[in-house]
């Protein structure tokens, strides 16, 4: 099957997985954050889950770029920017390309990486946020990308580094985001944002069924 | 919750299409974006463009004419417009001169100005962005990185736009626009909460004889809470703080603006403004020119702001051009 279509169904599978854990989201959120992170996700992804179908004919890099402007428009505020610029950083990396090998989606993923902490205006590992939970996972899934491993072992492995950099923000005070008004209060909850990454990663392993 | 709306999902489109209506000879809309732009618009040069949570008329849709923003992109109430939507706005209005988004100081609008700024550029659209952070309430608050901004922003739009009608660069308003910002200082108190449409209820508590000093424009938490008191030492109380923190110097020459939140009777700016004018002239500062009224409101709170800015020979000019935006009496 072409690779575009790929995408798309792995898309589908994601979408539909942040659609389902929105309540855990909106959870782990209202106890430190604005409680919004959750919905605000599920609203992201359903408009993408509403408009996939439409992308048939795109390219890998359009797919990625209109998955990306989807949930800037859809999510707004803060988290929709970063999350948004997470896909259209991907798109730019892909722009062109037909064909991904697997050096390729570590690129795209490192690319998505760098754009998503430069829109959080240089949010880093240990700022109790997505980054905690994506940081670790890039590295991996290139390091699996280097040492000739399938994207199936890549996701599997990636999936792993990801649920331990989201756990990892338990201990954390957060230095980003609502919840860092909170200060030393903020300790002892994980970041949803972390979560949300993490379960973007699960699907993608169970998508390829790895 | 009583108020003069049909659906809370339809308040910001339907006052939207009520402002293009009231101004067909200035401003035209694209509603699903909800963008406002002036309706002759000049391509020779630089389009500035400003933009965030509706919530604060008549800023920013009644700031959008010859002289002032090229266009606006509004938000939901108090929550920042998205960068598809500023994107549109520039591609829109954008000539060879470039872009200038002019943004108040919050973590979601620098987020979603930045996306649309990358995203001009992928176009080859050049921008430059300059923030506002005027308030000296707070040094960090609730919904932001740093100083918020508020109603002193006005004075940059008025004064940087004025420059851009002129046909300054880019670069040129850019200087401008930070030396504006670096010389406005601004600080509120309210005496009430306020309702958003799609909330229905008060964003936060506030008993019937307390002030908030230092609110923020979407009700974020200012210095402290204190018990009622009279105007002349509510305002003596943020003219003091405003006065200290640039600090402003005898024979300085400002403008000043005493600005509503939304519910202030225009009586009490008045006897605000008073006091304002009296600490001005027993520091020794000239008045240059003063503004009264409504300009960056909170719904309906009931408060006001005060905002000055330490003018130079080139700002009193700019604050004096001519403008035809839809903010007009007669």
């Amino acid at each position: 099957m072409e690779q575009r279509r790929i995408l798309i169904q792995l898309l589908d599978t994601i979408s539909r997985k942040m659609i389902e854990v929105e309540p855990e989201l909106t959870e782990l959120d209202s106890k430190i954050g604005d409680g919004d992170c959750g919905i605000g996700i599920k609203t992201g992804f359903s408009e993408v889950l509403e408009k996939i179908p439409q992308w048939q004919e795109d390219s890998i890099s359009d797919i990625l770029k209109k998955t990306g402007m989807t949930l800037v428009s859809s999510i707004g505020g803060t988290s929709g920017a970063i999350l948004g610029t997470g896909f259209m950083r991907m798109a730019m990396q892909a722009k062109d390309k037909i064909y991904l090998t697997m050096k390729d989606c570590a690129d795209l993923l490192c690319a998505a990486l760098k754009g998503m902490s430069e829109r959080g205006e240089n949010t880093q590992i240990g700022d109790k946020t997505m980054i905690d939970a994506l940081a670790p996972a890039v590295e991996v899934f290139r390091r699996a990308a280097k040492t000739q491993l399938n994207l199936k072992q890549g996701l599997r492995e990636a999936a792993v580094a990801a649920k331990k950099g989201s756990d990892s923000t338990i201990d954390m005070i957060a230095k980003k985001g609502r919840a860092s008004y909170l200060g030393e209060r903020s300790r002892g909850n994980r970041d949803a944002g972390s979560m949300a990454i993490y379960y973007m990663f699960e699907a993608a392993r169970d998508f390829f069924g790895a | 919750m009583k108020k003069i709306i049909n659906r809370a999902e339809d308040a910001v489109n339907e006052m939207i299409s009520g402002l293009v209506a009231a101004n067909p000879e200035l401003v035209d809309s694209i509603p699903e974006k909800r963008i406002v732009y002036r309706k002759q618009l000049n391509k020779k040069k630089v389009a500035v463009i400003t933009g965030s949570g509706s919530g604060h008329e008549p800023d920013q849709l009644g700031f959008v004419g010859k002289g002032m923003m090229d266009a606006i992109v509004a938000g939901p109430v108090f929550a920042a417009p998205t960068a598809d939507a500023i994107y549109e706005a520039a591609k829109l209005t954008a000539g060879n001169q470039g872009v200038l988004f002019m943004v108040k100081n919050y973590t979601g609008d620098r987020a979603q100005f930045s996306m649309a700024a990358e995203m001009c550029e992928m176009d080859g659209i050049k921008t430059k962005t300059v923030m506002t952070d005027d308030d000296v309430a707070v040094k960090d608050s609730t919904y932001t990185a740093g100083r918020r901004g508020i109603c002193g922003a006005i004075f940059g739009y008025k004064v940087v736009c004025a420059k851009a009608e002129q046909g300054a660069d880019l670069e040129t308003l850019v200087a401008l626009a930070e030396r504006v910002n670096a010389n406005t200082r601004s600080m509120g108190f309210s005496l009430t909460s306020c309702i958003p449409p799609a909330k229905g209820t008060p964003i936060f508590e506030i008993e019937d004889d307390e002030i908030e000093i230092g609110i923020g424009i979407h009700g974020e938490p200012g210095r402290e809470r204190m018990k009622w008191q009279p105007a002349d030492i509510l305002i003596e109380n943020i003219v003091k703080n405003i006065l200290e923190d640039l600090p402003f110097r005898a024979s300085d020459e400002v403008a000043v603006m005493v600005n509503g939140l939304g519910a202030t009777p225009t009586m009490e700016l008045y006897i605000a403004y008073r006091k304002v004018a009296e600490m001005l002239d027993a520091a020794g500062i000239k008045t240059f020119r003063s503004y009264v009224g409504n300009y960056c409101t909170s719904l309906d709170m009931a408060g006001c702001s005060v905002s000055l800015l330490k003018l130079d020979e080139e700002m009193k000019t700019l604050l004096l051009e001519p403008i035809e935006i839809p903010l007009h009496i007669f």
